[in-house]
């Protein structure tokens, strides 16, 4: 009785750990990267809106004088829009690299289809 | 074999998770999506074994199996089953069991987040956590096995230690070393994001923030839990006595608290980068330290937790983690340069570092007070332990330091403020301050020290019931009503308010700390049956003991009848109960407790005769303590609450407003 609980608790991280290898994984680990840009842009975007919205608040409430208000909220204006911008460029830019590799697809399908005719 | 088989699950957890290490850095290293799965996949797999190894010591407690070891120094045929639960942690074997069933179970959770949003970061803080476990397991497996045999079995167990038979003894423990455990959490994803090379753009900040303030209170809840249970339950009189156990649970929770309000400059600002690492790194670094402590180190305490040498080996555990982290931060530095700079000393982030390091100056002293005994001894054979009045002296003005801040900090904004700005924000808080003083002045007892820590007690009440006061005001001048517009204020600035609220349960702390401390009344009586005493406003008379004999202890319980001026309070009972077998006597007080005063009563001594001597306090505010828990719980969970910004994909700034060039 002790070998079948032994065994059948053994089973249980053997089949933890060898599921993955056996069944697969289903989507790649380390497809998402943290460090990416556009997840630092969606951090500084957070931190820029949450300071505009902790700057309008302290300013409602009198913790901030009208100028200090004004000048905190041009540097975070000017984040928000630094981090739009570059959120823009990377996808004109994603878009850009799309195109040059459909256009690279096209020319060694052309390529292909060429040799393929001199060929025969 | 129930028990055999609770010993190959731990054997099998052990083993499982040494796989989860090497698996999760190898598959990072490689880039092994399957393994790295793997050994995550190990390591979950450890919950369910270590769940068949404590299901096999409660088993084993239920049957009274006396022959494994730890059944038998830890119960009797005489302990009520409910105290199974109890047993289950009273000595060090059973601890550690506990320790890693509970660690692994946060983890589990942890690691399933972390994998989900720091997907570079997650094989290493699976690998360091997995490591903090392999240690439980190892020292179980090896040293302290919870469930190994006895050679002779005996007839009865030793029983668990009389002092731990309450119903306090079911929650301060398990709480306490559940919140010095779970620091290594948040310390895992710090060092993990440093090891993945991840430090340097804030990835784990919200992660962080999140484990922190999930450990920062449990840690809060088992230091109050505790001070409750030696206040109303062990009859000590009093909640602190800065013993060194008390110490080191208050140690990680001081500079956990640092880093709570640190990671939220590193989170809005890009800044304390390196700070908030070396921070989590003493954190947890004192983490190990209490539970080094706990498990009878070398610092001689009244209530340490279980007596063994194993606490070197926690020591041992404890040094190797600071010099790895140390060598990992070194190694890593070049990429925690912080985004933004310090504009301003006027500033919210200024009064965070200010308050960081008064929070560590905090639990510095206070570890130089615990371990000084061990200098001391090494020095000179002589062994000099450090009393109340050091800790009391250094950390009673630090603490009041950073109350103060409490009440500064949240009125200055992020980045920069003027003096003018401040003293207009600090116009009504001080005023509240000087009401107190003068209130103080004419009516109160004059205690200078006592005047000033409850002055800036009323400074940060009125400072953030103007911070909402004002905040609502500013909502309904846009069209809310006001009970609408206060709702909304909190749910917009959850950490914020959150915060808010759990600083008005740190201020009921404090305010019960100060009130008790500079006010209590004591006084020891030898009273006979019949007598009466006044003591204030109260006049009680002590009308008679009764004895009464259990198998494994004698009881006297004293009665009182009590009048707080012509008004019958009822009677009360304290008792005192002695345990031949273990030579221990416990003493309960008994307490008319009120948000004003508590009136306290704990025997210390019966004689023949029926007369006996008794303790007989009268500490004022100590009530407001044990209500802080409640609204600090509350005040954390508004604060823990998610809320994600808008995305730019949804709120786009408009063109009109962007700064020319962008």
């Amino acid at each position: 009785m002790l070998i079948i609980i032994a065994l059948v608790l053994a089973l249980i991280p053997t089949i933890a750990i060898l599921w993955p290898f056996v069944v697969g994984v289903r989507r790649d680990e380390f497809a998402e990267d943290e460090s990416a840009p556009i997840a630092d842009l969606m951090r500084r975007w957070d931190a820029a809106v949450a300071g505009l919205k902790s700057s309008e608040l302290d300013h409602a409430i009198g913790n901030l004088t009208d100028q200090d208000y004004r000048t905190i909220r041009r540097q975070l204006m000017t984040e928000a829009a630094v981090v739009l911008k570059t959120m823009e460029l990377e996808e004109a830019e994603e878009e850009q690299m799309l195109t040059a590799v459909r256009t690279e697809m096209q020319a060694v399908r052309a390529r292909a289809v060429g040799e393929t005719v001199s060929e025969s | 074999m129930i028990v055999e088989s609770g010993q190959l699950a731990l054997v099998l957890a052990l083993l499982a998770t040494g796989y989860a290490v090497v698996a999760s850095v190898m598959g990072v290293a490689r880039r092994s999506p399957e393994l790295v799965m793997s050994g995550r996949y190990g390591f979950y797999s450890t919950v369910i074994l270590l769940l068949v190894a404590t299901a096999a010591l409660v088993y084993a407690f239920v049957t009274n199996d006396f022959s494994v070891r730890y059944v038998a120094e830890n119960s009797s045929l005489a302990m009520p089953k409910a105290y199974t639960w109890v047993a289950l942690y009273a000595g060090n074997a059973g601890s550690m069991l506990f320790l890693a069933i509970i660690f692994s179970a946060f983890a589990l959770v942890a690691v399933g987040t972390i994998r989900k949003r720091l997907p570079y970061t997650a094989p290493y803080a699976t690998a360091i956590m997995a490591m903090v476990l392999l240690f439980l397991l190892a020292v179980m497996v090896f040293l302290a096995n919870p469930l190994s045999r006895l050679d002779v079995v005996p007839l009865d167990g030793q029983g668990i230690n009389p002092l731990l038979v309450h119903f306090g003894m079911f929650i301060h423990p398990p709480v306490q070393m559940t919140g010095l455990i779970v620091v290594a959490i948040p310390f895992s994803i710090a060092m993990g994001a440093l090891l993945a090379g991840k430090g340097g753009n804030d990835e784990w900040v919200d992660l962080g923030r999140t484990w922190g303030m999930i450990a920062w209170l449990i840690l809060t809840l088992g230091l109050l839990l505790g001070s409750w249970w030696a206040y109303t339950i062990l009859g000590w009189g009093g909640y602190w006595a800065w013993d060194p156990v008390e110490n080191s649970a208050l140690m990680p929770w001081l500079a956990m608290t640092a880093f709570v309000h640190s990671i939220m400059v590193q989170k809005r600002r890009g800044m304390f980068r390196m700070w908030n690492m070396v921070i989590i790194i003493i954190g947890f670094t004192l983490a190990q330290l209490g539970m080094f402590i706990n498990r009878g180190g070398p610092v001689p305490s009244v209530h340490s937790f279980a007596q063994s040498a194993m606490g070197w080996i926690f020591l041992g555990f404890m040094a190797f983690t600071l010099v790895a982290s140390i060598a990992v931060f070194v190694w890593k530095v070049d990429t925690l340069k912080s985004r933004g700079r310090l504009e301003s000393m006027l500033s919210r982030e200024s009064a965070f570092l200010a308050q960081n390091l008064a929070f560590l100056a905090g639990a510095f002293v206070t570890l130089w007070g615990t371990v000084f005994p061990i200098f001391s001894e090494t020095a000179s054979d002589v062994t000099i332990t450090v009393g109340q009045p050091f800790f009391n002296l250094v950390n009673g003005p630090l603490l009041l330091f950073i109350v103060f801040l409490m009440g500064v900090g949240p009125l200055l904004p992020w980045r920069r403020a003027t003096i003018g700005s401040l003293i207009r924000a600090l116009r009504i808080p001080l005023a509240a301050a000087g009401v107190i003083g003068l209130i103080f002045m004419i009516v109160g007892p004059r205690q200078p020290v006592a005047t000033v820590a409850f002055m800036t007690c009323a400074m940060v009440l009125a400072g953030i019931g103007q911070e909402w006061v004002r905040g609502t005001q500013s909502r309904h001048r846009k069209g809310e009503n006001y009970a609408k517009a206060f709702m909304m204020l909190l749910s917009a600035n959850r950490p914020r308010y959150g915060g808010y609220v759990v600083h008005i349960s740190i201020i009921m702390l404090a305010a019960g700390a100060i009130g008790s401390s500079f006010y209590s009344v004591q006084r020891d009586l030898v009273m006979s049956p019949g007598d009466t005493e006044t003591i204030g406003e109260y006049t009680f008379t002590y009308t008679g003991t009764t004895h009464q004999s259990h198998p494994d202890r004698e009881e006297d319980y004293a009665q009182f009848e009590v009048y707080s001026g012509d008004t019958y309070l009822g009677e009360m009972e304290p008792f005192r109960a002695v345990y031949p077998d273990f030579r221990v006597a416990s003493t309960r007080g008994a307490i008319h407790s009120t948000p004003i005063e508590d009136f306290y009563i704990v025997p210390s001594e019966f004689t023949d005769g029926g007369q006996a001597v008794f303790r007989v306090l009268i500490n004022p505010m100590v009530w407001w303590m044990w209500a802080s828990g409640p609204i600090m719980i509350l005040g954390t969970l508004l604060a823990l609450a998610p809320r994600r910004e808008p995305s730019p994909a949804t709120l786009r700034v408009p063109a009109g407003m962007r700064p020319a060039g962008v």
